[in-house]
């Protein structure tokens, strides 16, 4: 008898650039490609793992979809979205401190009918990229404490404000959420996010 | 005569002595009147942070020009700059779209209110941006509509802006990518790096059907520029000029004086 993988499905969804790829990569210890003038992930890919971290499944498996906002509309890449949230028992929504978030609003509200009941999924949205400097910074404001690395107080301001934006516009669009402030490549918040997705 | 605008300058070359005094004076007389009739009007869209205030600044002359319209927003203002001469600017400075979708659904509606009284539709985008598309959608089911619809499709300008940050999302550490400051021009490496992704942004173009087919825009009506550096504007500024029945009016009056003396330097 072939043994079959009873798996915890996440999908993780984003503007192109948010950092999914690599966001996955520090999560899940894979090596997707990631590209930084161009957006790369062109396809629907799944990584599977091998995992006792959940009771009740033997494996993780993590659906990386294609970035938000590459195509004028969805149809290119509806198909992946739709399957990918319809098996999916936790969504991660990726996105960074840059306001712009009509173009992710639009595709949760598209998949909001793809939803799989049955597992009752979780909506976790995760602040990448929290050490990034944008144009209203001045050197006099640092955003990153190296010596402990985490946000300096200004930046930890901005990312409430953040937050509480998040929570006003993704209110009632999808699912309830909660956000996790991370930043990948500076292993910062990665424990807090994978337990946030994890624990059911 | 003393000649206020560069528009009489060229009519004396062009009319010469082949008509009398009177005769010029009634063109110029009619040429002004179109000039002081009205302001010449400017619409300025695009998602927030692609430089919709610095193009103001060095496209349109609006020195320390900023922005006061807080994000989320939906006020419009209209902003009367006297130039000179009788001559006045209108600048419609718009809150940036793609922030949240409830609020884009009023900007939309704001669009088709504004949009039909403007002389020139400047359409902002980050060149160095990833997700174009979203500027394509807004653009293709929202922008152009209106203009079809009002016959003003030619007043529309799609302008790639920051074209000098291509380099740093390639690489941040390489020097040679960075804009050389003392010329005021790309190195090689950024040239090279900046041909190939305005190549892709074209070809994006024609994928979304924005360029190259009926109901699309002109090639001549996209520019690419950079605000902060003054760089290429003189194609943005022959943008204006092609635009739509009054667009002349910019150049032929203050066009060449608001652009920084730098702005000589060509995209080759």
């Amino acid at each position: 008898m072939i043994p079959i993988l009873n798996t915890y499905n996440i999908c993780f969804l984003g503007r192109t650039g948010n950092g999914k790829s690599s966001l996955i990569n520090s999560l899940f210890g894979r090596s997707l490609l990631t590209d930084p003038l161009v957006p790369c992930t062109k396809i629907l890919s799944a990584t599977t793992k091998l995992s006792d971290e959940i009771a009740g499944f033997d494996a993780i498996t993590a659906y990386d979809t294609p970035g938000i906002g590459e195509f004028s509309s969805i149809v290119p890449y509806q198909r992946y979205y739709e399957y990918a949230v319809s098996d999916s028992h936790c969504i991660v929504l990726v996105t960074t401190l840059d306001r712009n978030d009509a173009s992710a609003q639009r595709l949760l509200m598209a998949l909001k009918g793809f939803i799989n009941k049955d597992y009752n999924p979780k909506f976790v949205i995760a602040l990448n990229h929290i050490d990034s400097r944008t144009a209203i910074e001045t050197k006099e404001n640092e955003v990153w404490n190296e010596t402990t690395n985490e946000p300096t107080e200004y930046r930890q301001n901005q990312i409430v404000q953040r937050m509480d934006m998040l929570n006003q516009k993704f209110a009632s669009k999808f699912l309830p959420f909660e956000t996790i402030p991370v930043c990948a490549i500076r292993g910062y918040g990665l424990d807090k996010l994978k337990n946030s997705i994890l624990n059911k | 005569m003393e000649q206020k605008f560069a528009i009489e300058k060229l009519l004396s070359a062009i009319l010469g002595d082949k008509v009398s005094e009177g005769e010029r004076n009634q063109v110029m007389e009619a040429i002004n009147s179109e000039i002081t009739e009205k302001p010449f009007r400017v619409a300025v869209i695009g998602q927030s942070g692609v430089g919709k205030s610095t193009t103001l600044n060095s496209v349109f002359g609006l020195k320390n020009y900023t922005s006061d319209i807080a994000e989320g927003t939906t006020d419009i203002e209209e902003k009367i700059f006297e130039m000179r001469d009788g001559f006045n600017l209108s600048i419609y400075d718009m809150p940036g779209i793609g922030y949240d979708v409830d609020k884009d659904a009023e900007y939309e509606r704001m669009y088709a209110k504004i949009l039909p009284d403007c002389d020139v539709i400047v359409y902002i985008i980050n060149a160095h941006a990833k997700d174009i598309g979203e500027d394509c959608r807004i653009l293709r089911d929202v922008v152009l509509p209106v203009c079809n619809t009002n016959q003003i499709k030619d007043n529309l300008i799609l302008a790639f802006n920051k074209i000098d940050t291509i380099g740093e999302s390639e690489d941040p550490n390489d020097p040679e990518l960075r804009w050389n400051v003392t010329e005021n021009l790309p190195t090689e490496k950024l040239k090279k790096a900046i041909k190939v992704k305005l190549s892709d942004l074209t070809d994006k173009l024609i994928d979304e059907k924005l360029i190259g087919s009926v109901d699309a825009i002109e090639p001549h009506q996209v520019v690419f520029y950079s605000a902060i550096y003054n760089y290429n504007l003189s194609e943005f500024l022959r943008a204006i000029t092609k635009a739509g029945k009054r667009g002349w009016i910019w150049t032929a009056t203050v066009g060449f004086e608001q652009i920084g003396k730098w702005s000589d330097k060509k995209l080759s």
